[in-house]
């Protein structure tokens, strides 16, 4: 193993030990608050590896979520939990290949259009949907062990970041980064831009599914308004976009410091006065460091560099 | 627990029920339109995305609830008020924030990628600012209930309103973009920005002045809006999403287009309302706007 | 005094510099040409000149003033008008939708039917196809109307982006030869072009643009006669 392979590979355990141990020595508000956040790097990883490198930017992620957790939620009554949550991954694929080829045509505001709505469509329908959701009311499903739920939680956190490295190392990722920068220039180069952006849109919603399949153990209890999240999709796209979608730590940058901003600032809720700072920091992003946190830091180093030389 | 309705019932419609629903979609139609112009204008001369095109339309409302509850200030009235506010926050906003990425862009599609998130973090700002001023409870007040009645159809005066109002809006704003130096100073800068400047044209100007006009009709279109419906911090998005689906129906740059998109939708909601319940309303409102979206995209 | 004086001008685009303290100088009422071949920096010049892009140093003085920051709209009303490279027509209006477009500035307007009328003798095609929408046209007759809505503006200073850019050698020297008549009506006329041989003969001053830099200025006669530009230019 290459010398930096090394240093990324220690990097990479070393708070995964700190994860896998957590639960001895920390109380179970702590691990609670660690779940949440590796929740959010999962689910913001998952979203960046397609939306964040192609450019085609969604809101309507949770869409994905929602299924993966529904399924695993209702067959939870019939198969073991580890078949569930594979199920819910699986259905949130299939549901992916079926859409894709339609939505994926479209791009910019259009594609913001479409995802939001088949979002809000699917919480309507699942709403209507009486016999499956329990309406506006909800169900009541069987609960699972929480230290298994959180264990698989950040299993899932770290695979997806090392999902997320080999794409941005790979000809696919390279691929994607085309796309995002001209999609018919890489088009004309060869790129099958209609395959890679169905396969990245079908990655991206199995690991949706398969959190949300993961996450159905934890409530107890799934109702589809509180499922179909709007905010869930907004500040995925939010903590991408913070730490820079072209980086496999963007993402993890930005969910650790807004999870922890909420958390310990607001207490966990994503109350009106957060929100609004949220709001501010984003205009504020887009206008200062439309690249993220970590190229902005990146190019800071580089202006004093500039200086010093003169 | 209420068993709701499923399914699609067709029940046998007289002739003044006919009318009636004409006339419904007409005057919701037009408010429709009006918002899809509200947004065109300002996205197909500047190619700012306005996602929190809604939340000027809340924000007129809330204005108006405000000034009626308080000051028992008529809503007709306080059409100009709001929309000079909303206006004046068009411009400003534009000279202070969206200048800034109109022109740091190399293309026309780095401007829509920067702008909606702008305008979503205006979003969160506004819908949120409101809750804290508000409580997320819905509000309403009453006015111009009362209906007219002509041979046997009936329609609800501010209904009418509405629907005079933005009929005359949008002709307004045809004959501005066909007959002035100004509107044609907007056609050029629409067309192309650089050659619009080698014209002589002040495309800034023109910039800072769509998005006035813009913000200042989603205002009063929500001024209109408090008067026939409820008012919530929320509301913003489904009506930034029926203002989306009307200028993506009528193509980006065609004013007189959006009156008949809007009217279009408005009846397709008027008479689909009719033959089925609320809820599946939504969900047909929504695969609809998915499948226009997709359809008419389609190869670009 | 100079029509226009461009000093020292230093121009980048896209985080490269591509022009390197450029200076020259338009006379009045006669033809200046920059030559050059591809990528040598020429439509930046232009485009800096009218206002489109912004130098890093240098000054553009136009009729005595500093315009070196003014906003193009500005520029235009004071008279400096470009004929931009590739046309940049308005696609969805008419030929005569075209031409009242280039009267927009508010000297201009007053005049615009008078106006119209001497563009529709200097191109009687475009009369013809007055109604017609823009795309429509061929390549030449879409150069005709660029040059005839640019003309629409009154201006002192008429600048040309290679005009002859695309065309078939018909159509170049009829290009040629209505700006010649331009000229001979009064006009100052700065183009820039990538055909030297044509250039040579309707300027009257000449300035050679390379990677950025100015390398051979003189009057179109001596360079038509210097061995150089034939060599390097004429393939003589």
């Amino acid at each position: 193993m290459s010398h930096r392979k090394l240093i990324q590979f220690i990097l990479l355990s070393i708070p995964l030990l700190f994860l896998a141990t957590s639960p001895l020595y920390f109380s179970s508000y702590i691990v609670s608050f660690l779940l949440i956040l590796c929740f959010y790097v999962a689910l913001t990883q998952g979203w960046n590896m397609f939306s964040g490198y192609s450019g085609y930017t969604s809101i309507g992620y949770v869409a994905f979520y929602g299924i993966g957790m529904y399924t695993s939620g209702i067959l939870l009554g019939f198969l073991p939990y580890p078949i569930t949550i594979l199920c819910g991954g699986l259905v949130s694929g299939l549901v992916a290949m079926a859409l894709g080829p339609a939505i994926l045509r479209v791009k910019g505001i259009y594609y913001l259009i479409v995802t939001f709505t088949l979002s809000e469509a699917m919480k309507n329908a699942l709403i209507f949907w009486e016999d499956v959701s329990g309406g506006s009311f909800g169900r009541i499903i069987p609960s699972q062990d929480s230290l298994l739920v959180y264990y698989l939680i950040v299993a899932v956190a770290f695979v997806s970041i090392i999902v997320a490295y080999a794409i941005k190392n790979s000809k696919f990722g390279l691929g994607l980064f085309l796309i995002n920068d001209d999609e018919l220039a890489a088009e004309a180069m060869g790129v099958n831009t209609k395959k890679y952006k169905l396969i990245g849109f079908l990655v991206s919603c199995v690991f949706a599914g398969v959190i949300g399949g993961i996450m159905a153990g934890r409530f107890g209890y799934m109702d589809p308004r509180m499922i179909f999240d709007t905010a869930i999709s907004f500040q995925v796209v939010i903590m991408a976009l913070l730490g820079g979608t072209r980086q496999v730590l963007g993402p993890i940058v930005g969910t650790v410091l807004l999870v922890t901003l909420s958390e310990f600032v607001f207490g966990g809720q994503f109350v009106n006065q957060f929100v609004i700072i949220l709001g501010v920091l984003i205009i504020l992003l887009v206008i200062f460091m439309p690249m993220g946190v970590i190229e902005f830091v990146k190019s800071l180093r580089t202006k004093r560099f500039k200086f010093k030389v003169g | 627990m209420r068993i709701p309705q499923k399914g699609i019932r067709l029940p046998i419609l007289q002739i003044t029920d006919i009318f009636q629903m004409i006339i419904a979609s007409l005057a919701i139609g037009s408010l429709y339109a009006l918002l899809g112009i509200g947004l065109n204008v300002v996205y197909s001369v500047t190619r700012l995305v306005n996602i929190a095109h809604g939340d000027w339309l809340m924000l007129g409302a809330y204005l108006t609830y405000s000034l009626f509850s308080f000051y028992q200030i008529s809503p007709i009235i306080s059409l100009a008020v709001v929309g000079l506010v909303t206006g004046s926050i068009g411009g400003l906003l534009y000279k202070s924030l969206f200048s800034r990425i109109v022109h740091r862009a190399k293309s026309l599609a780095e401007v829509e990628v920067n702008s909606y998130l702008i305008f979503f973090g205006l979003l969160l700002v506004v819908e949120n600012l409101v809750t804290l001023r508000f409580s997320s409870l819905t509000r309403g007040y009453s006015w111009g209930a009362n209906p007219i009645t002509y041979f046997g159809v009936s329609i609800l005066v501010n209904r009418l309103f509405t629907a005079i109002f933005s009929a005359v809006i949008i002709a307004a704003l045809v004959v501005v973009m066909r007959a002035t130096w100004l509107g044609k100073a907007i056609r050029f800068a629409m067309d192309d920005r650089d050659a619009a400047k080698l014209m002589g044209v002040n495309v800034e100007r023109i910039f800072a002045l769509c998005c006035t006009i813009g913000f200042a009709i989603a205002g009063m279109a929500g001024n209109l809006v408090g008067m026939i419906y409820e008012v919530s911090p929320t509301m913003g998005l489904s009506y930034t999403l029926i203002a989306f689906t009307v200028i993506v129906l009528a193509g980006t740059g065609n004013f007189g287009g959006t009156l008949l998109a809007g009217l279009s939708l408005g009846f397709a909601e008027t008479f689909g309302v009719y033959f089925t319940t609320p809820a599946l309303r939504v969900i047909i409102a929504y695969s609809i706007l998915i499948i226009v979206v997709v359809l008419r995209r389609r190869g670009s | 005094m100079y029509c226009l004086s461009v000093n020292d001008l230093s121009v980048a685009y896209g985080g490269a510099q591509v022009l390197w303290n450029v200076s020259f100088n338009v006379e009045e009422k006669g033809i200046t040409a920059l030559l050059g071949s591809n990528g040598a920096g020429k439509s930046t010049i232009l485009k800096t000149i009218s206002g489109l892009m912004n130098p890093i140093s240098g000054e553009i003085v136009f009729e005595g003033r500093d315009v070196t920051h003014l906003p193009t709209y500005k520029r235009v009303e004071n008279g400096m008008c470009l004929v931009p490279e590739g046309r940049r027509l308005f696609s969805s209006l008419s030929v005569q939708e075209n031409l009242e477009a280039g009267a927009y500035n508010k000297r201009a307007r007053l005049r615009m039917n008078d106006t119209i009328e001497r563009i529709y003798q200097l191109f009687p095609v475009l009369k013809e196809r007055k109604k017609q929408s823009a795309r429509t046209l061929s390549g030449g007759e879409q150069q005709m109307l660029a040059i005839g809505r640019g003309l629409m503006s009154l201006p002192t200073l008429f600048m040309l982006d290679e005009p002859s850019l695309g065309l078939a050698p018909l159509l170049v020297s009829r290009i040629f030869e209505a700006i010649r008549r331009i000229k001979s009506e009064g006009e100052t006329v700065l183009i820039v072009e990538q055909n030297v041989w044509n250039s040579l003969r309707i300027a009257d001053s000449v300035n050679i643009l390379e990677n950025g830099r100015i390398t051979i200025q003189g009057s179109g006669e001596e360079l038509a006669e210097s061995e150089i530009i034939k060599k390097a230019y004429l393939g003589l």
